[in-house]
């Protein structure tokens, strides 16, 4: 598989979880861009590996990760302007959508990406593990603890059928 | 499926949506990547230069047995000094006052015994409350260590890893060593005193290589975040709340970052990149900073001295991420800030020579 092959058919899941793993559009596509870049660099590495797509998630996860400290930007105290809803135009689903994804925006970056990739991308706990470079439990542990997060929040009943 | 995992998915599938234009993506990858090659051949050549020239002084005379004691990177670099933070008299150091670790962006509490090791990079972050050294021992590759008061932020910060990826690595600061990312690389986390958290990585090397590195720190000594860079003017209500000075290339470049903040959350960078090498002057000045001509990026909001040679001097006064939207509240520094901090800004006569900074 060449590069422009893997962009044609992935670059667009790509750009879709980066929106998700963000909430920016413009940051979605420059972090998109730059994981591609690299991953451009190394593609004959890349392509060799057992599952290349993987390896670029991963990268794509990492990459959301770091961007800000990358800039020296770990002075920002941005938790201090917590985001709110405006939901005084919105009513029914969509405002229930919003409010749900600005819970999800709130979330710490691994918990959000692992409701991200099981949710959305549909990956099983051991890709997900796969992808964040770490144990299927912890996978399981960020999960439970998103989710418990947005039960308390959202008012959702506390024993449902979720997997942990 | 239950009802909350319908929710989670359908608001997911709602915010993923959105025009995609695959081409223009592939377009721009394949142009960022070419240029990402672009520098790491720069930089691959720049380093067998390097290697010739090490070559040349092993061939043409250096007797490491002439040197008795001397090591042999101090042995390739004969006419400028190492550069070192200068001793910060009067104050204590890590040892003696664990509570002042990150406090001050002015002073580190940790040091090296510059006999073993060499530093090649600097760092205090005040909001982060970090304090960070980059050096290396005898030659070795090179070893970050970080400082906190907490292990909680030194785990959450992680390292950089190769090719820009960023790797966490939670430690249990109970003196343990574990491997790092798949490279090879290694991470220590302990306590060199009570309250105080320290973790140092290395990408590649071995434990004997780390525990040499950690043997070079010395904790009762304090020292002054030197930069070739001093601001003597601040805006209003301002505070400088990280140094940060990279010595690596020394004398040939040196890079050193200010940050300056304002209450809550307003930053502005103010950084000086010298390189000997840098060639040509920039004539596009419009504005003029205390009678100097300077350049104003009003979309970047970046204000930069133009008559500096062979360096820039930028003041980061805008929300410095382009494409993302600032916090809400979020207020920046001014373009009459950044200039108040530019005006005030004094370089040292060399800036490669580090013994002309103070």
């Amino acid at each position: 598989m060449t590069f422009e092959e893997y962009v044609g058919n992935r670059g667009p899941a790509l750009l879709r979880l980066a929106r998700l793993l963000t909430g920016d559009e413009h940051r979605a596509e420059d972090l998109t861009q730059d994981v591609l870049a690299r991953a451009y660099v190394h593609w004959r590495k890349i392509v060799r590996a057992d599952r290349p797509d993987v390896y670029v998630r991963r990268m794509l996860v990492n990459a959301n990760a770091s961007w800000w400290r990358r800039r020296s930007s770990q002075e920002l105290a941005v938790d201090t302007f917590a985001e709110r809803a405006e939901r005084d135009d919105l009513s029914g689903e969509a405002a229930d959508r919003d409010e749900m994804w600005r819970l999800i925006r709130a979330l710490p970056d691994r918990q959000r990406a692992v409701l991200v990739l099981r949710y959305y991308e549909d990956l099983d706990d051991a890709t997900i593990a796969q992808i964040l470079d770490c144990s299927p439990v912890t996978v399981r542990t960020h999960a439970m603890r998103a989710l418990t997060h947005l039960r308390e929040r959202c008012g959702a009943p506390t024993t449902n059928g979720s997997r942990p | 499926m239950t009802d909350l995992d319908q929710r989670i998915t359908s608001t997911l599938r709602e915010r993923a949506k959105g025009e995609i234009d695959t081409r223009r993506l592939l377009r721009a990858a394949r142009a960022r990547g070419h240029r990402r090659q672009l520098r790491r051949r720069a930089a691959a050549g720049t380093a067998l230069t390097l290697v010739g020239v090490l070559g040349f002084v092993g061939v043409t005379g250096t007797d490491f047995a002439g040197l008795p004691g001397r090591l042999p990177w101090i042995a390739t670099t004969p006419t400028v000094a190492p550069a070192v933070p200068p001793r910060a008299d009067g104050v204590p150091g890590a040892a003696q006052r664990p509570d002042l670790v990150g406090t001050d962006a002015r002073v580190l509490h940790l040091s090296l015994d510059t006999s073993q090791a060499r530093y090649l990079r600097w760092d205090i972050n005040v909001y982060a409350e970090v304090e960070s050294i980059r050096f290396s021992v005898a030659g070795e590759l090179p070893v970050v260590v970080d400082v906190s008061r907490s292990a909680e932020q030194l785990n959450n910060m992680g390292i950089d890893g190769p090719g820009s990826q960023w790797i966490r690595v939670p430690l249990a600061f109970d003196g343990g060593v574990q491997p790092v990312g798949a490279t090879g690389g290694l991470a220590k986390g302990w306590q060199p005193f009570p309250g105080v958290y320290a973790r140092a990585t290395m990408l590649v090397g071995d434990r004997a290589a780390l525990d040499r590195a950690v043997d070079a720190l010395r904790w009762n000594e304090a020292r002054r975040c030197e930069a070739p860079l001093r601001l003597t003017t601040l805006p209003k209500d301002a505070t400088v709340v990280g140094c940060k000075a990279d010595v690596s290339a020394v004398p040939n470049g040196v890079t050193a970052e200010l940050t300056i903040g304002r209450g809550e959350s307003s930053v502005m960078y103010v950084r000086l990149m010298y390189g000997a090498q840098i060639a040509g002057s920039r004539s596009d000045g419009n504005r003029t900073v205390d009678g100097r001509p300077a350049h104003l990026d009003d979309k970047r909001g970046q204000l930069e001295l133009l008559d500096i040679p062979k360096a820039h001097l930028v003041a980061q006064f805008g929300w410095p991420w382009p494409g993302v939207d600032p916090p809400k509240g979020y207020v920046s520094f001014t373009e009459a800030d950044a200039e108040t901090l530019l005006a005030g800004a004094r370089l040292p006569e060399e800036l490669g020579r580090p013994d002309t900074w103070k």
